[in-house]
């Protein structure tokens, strides 16, 4: 999770409005939400795509790598999709992604062929993928706290945030 | 039909043990028990031996009954005796287990086996929640994500997290690869609809237990029709019964052997504290428990049975025809038997393989 020191701008695209709500609400506690990459601001901001939203996301990142701090890809349909476009030339431009990034599907997502995830990990350099349970395209509407605990604990600790910090300890 | 032998691995003096759940260890003398598992899997070779195409194995814990609480360790030792059965895991229990800790026991085991590998999820008996402390209530939700998860980990080439409702694991990245793909022959073993529903989505076979025919058959008729719903249909060695067995030379002498397993208090099956068994089952239905009916109801500190009889019970004809009965009615296209009733020796067990193996299954294998 997030630290209540975490003040830094996300930018959330949300490619099937309303879908962001959850997560808007539960990464405002920490981060200045802007509803627009114009209302970002000039200073560096995370960026968290939503399904269209997504692939404008990535598209932005990387036109724009000096002003995009860390990345958040959530069930994307720009690679691989499932009814079969050729998506060779965007999936040649992966590697030019320069920030951290964590791409995120719903378990049951069907929009994307089963390959499309790996594709991500293997070609940006930096990359995450992330599986949520229980959750098809829509995540947010399916499991909305687990994505925000998820996006919330990349966006703070980047690829850090594979290293468990939570105590198991029961009774000092 | 195929028959498949449980590699029960009892503990020899398990005669001797109280029917309360679970067996003190200090019943277990190293040397008996060292023995135990020799003879049981030499009775996995013989098997093998006169015709058996699977052997199996069952997580079961706290018990020399099936002394397998670990039985990926078992399997493996099994797998090197036995060079051509399928090595059939009809555990692991899914709540009890790191799914991602199971999907390496399975990858490779599916690797030792060169593909022999079968691999069965099931719940696990009431008893079994206890073991590491599962939350009767969360067993269901735990093997049905613990599946995917599974599935999910052999399938998936690049390293990745998993966010689930049980399960949070952000680097999941299994080794081996399985030599079945995508996966290993896996099957469900439930009676519970979700997990038959699961099952036939998933295009996996579907396992049943010591139940009777015809309560077998209404569970085979939806796993049937779901299946059709999602456009495939099970081969025959995707659905397996397993039941237990007493065989005898005539069904006089199987009956009056079974006479005195009841007249000895011997019958088989595991007991629970009563108050401990209505917990267990009352959370495990969602519903809230009167702690104070529960003592009330227990003041004598009695114990209720909790496990079925046995299944098979007779001479060749008589199980061969029981047998038949649920390939006839249900579908299923392997018969898992445990024969390692609490009465009897190795030498005994080794009698009734043989005369299985030379008076039942060629009849079997001709269905």
């Amino acid at each position: 999770m997030a630290t209540a020191e975490s003040t830094g701008t996300v930018v959330i695209l949300d490619g099937a409005a309303g879908q962001s709500r959850a997560l808007r609400d539960g990464l405002s506690a920490h981060w200045r939400v802007a509803e627009s990459i114009a209302a970002a601001g000039s200073e560096r901001y995370g960026l968290v795509g939503i399904s269209d939203g997504a692939n404008a996301a990535l598209q932005h990142a990387l036109a724009n790598p000096e002003a995009v701090d860390v990345l958040a890809l959530v069930s994307p349909t720009a690679i691989r999709p499932a009814d079969g476009d050729d998506t060779a030339e965007l999936e040649a431009r992966l590697p030019d992604v320069q920030c951290p990034t964590l791409v995120v599907f719903g378990q049951e997502d069907r929009s994307v062929r089963p390959e499309a995830a790996g594709i991500y990990r293997e070609r940006i350099p930096n990359c995450n993928i992330a599986f949520v349970y229980a959750a098809g395209h829509d995540i947010a509407g399916e499991r909305p706290q687990a994505l925000v605990n998820l996006v919330s604990d990349y966006l703070e600790r980047r690829e850090t945030f594979i290293v468990q910090n939570r105590s198991s300890v029961i009774n000092p | 039909m195929k028959a498949s032998y449980l590699g029960a691995m009892g503990y020899a003096r398990r005669r001797e043990f109280p029917r309360a759940w679970p067996t003190p260890p200090s019943y277990n003398d190293p040397a008996t028990s060292v023995q135990s598992y020799q003879d049981g899997i030499e009775e996995c070779e013989f098997a093998e031996e006169m015709g058996f195409e699977w052997v199996s194995f069952s997580e079961h814990h706290y018990s020399g009954r099936i002394a397998t609480g670990t039985p990926a360790v078992m399997a493996a030792a099994v797998a090197e005796r036995c060079k051509t059965v399928k090595i059939a895991m009809l555990g692991p229990l899914m709540p009890l287990n790191n799914p991602v800790r199971a999907a390496e026991e399975l990858t490779l085991l599916d690797n030792l086996t060169n593909g022999r590998l079968v691999m069965g999820f099931l719940r696990g008996t009431p008893n079994e929640d206890q073991v590491y402390g599962v939350n009767p209530a969360e067993g269901r939700g735990r093997m049905l994500e613990g599946m995917d998860l599974i599935l999910k980990a052999m399938t998936e080439p690049e390293p990745f997290s998993w966010e689930g409702q049980y399960y949070q694991y952000r680097t999941v990245a299994v080794w081996p690869r399985p030599v079945q793909q995508p996966f290993p022959a896996a099957l469900v073993a439930t009676r519970s609809d979700d997990a038959v529903r699961y099952a036939a989505e998933h295009q996996l076979g579907l396992g049943v237990s010591f139940i009777p025919v015809d309560e077998t058959g209404s569970i085979t008729d939806k796993y049937h029709a779901w299946c059709g719903e999602n456009g495939w249909q099970p081969r025959p060695d995707q659905m397996v019964f397993r039941g237990s067995i007493y065989l005898a030379e005539t069904d006089a002498q199987a009956q009056e052997w079974f006479d005195r397993q009841i007249d000895h208090g011997r019958a088989p099956g595991m007991a629970l504290r009563s108050s401990v068994s209505q917990v267990i089952q009352a959370t495990r239905a969602g519903q809230e428990v009167d702690y104070h009916n529960v003592f009330a109801g227990s003041a004598s500190g009695d114990i209720v049975g909790g496990a079925p009889g046995l299944t098979f019970v007779g001479g060749p004809d008589k199980v061969f025809n029981e047998i038949k009965a649920y390939h006839d009615r249900c579908g299923m296209g392997v018969i898992d038997l445990f024969f390692q009733q609490p009465s009897l020796t190795h030498a005994d067990v080794m009698q009734e393989i043989d005369l299985f193996g030379r008076e039942v299954l060629p009849r079997l294998k001709e269905l």
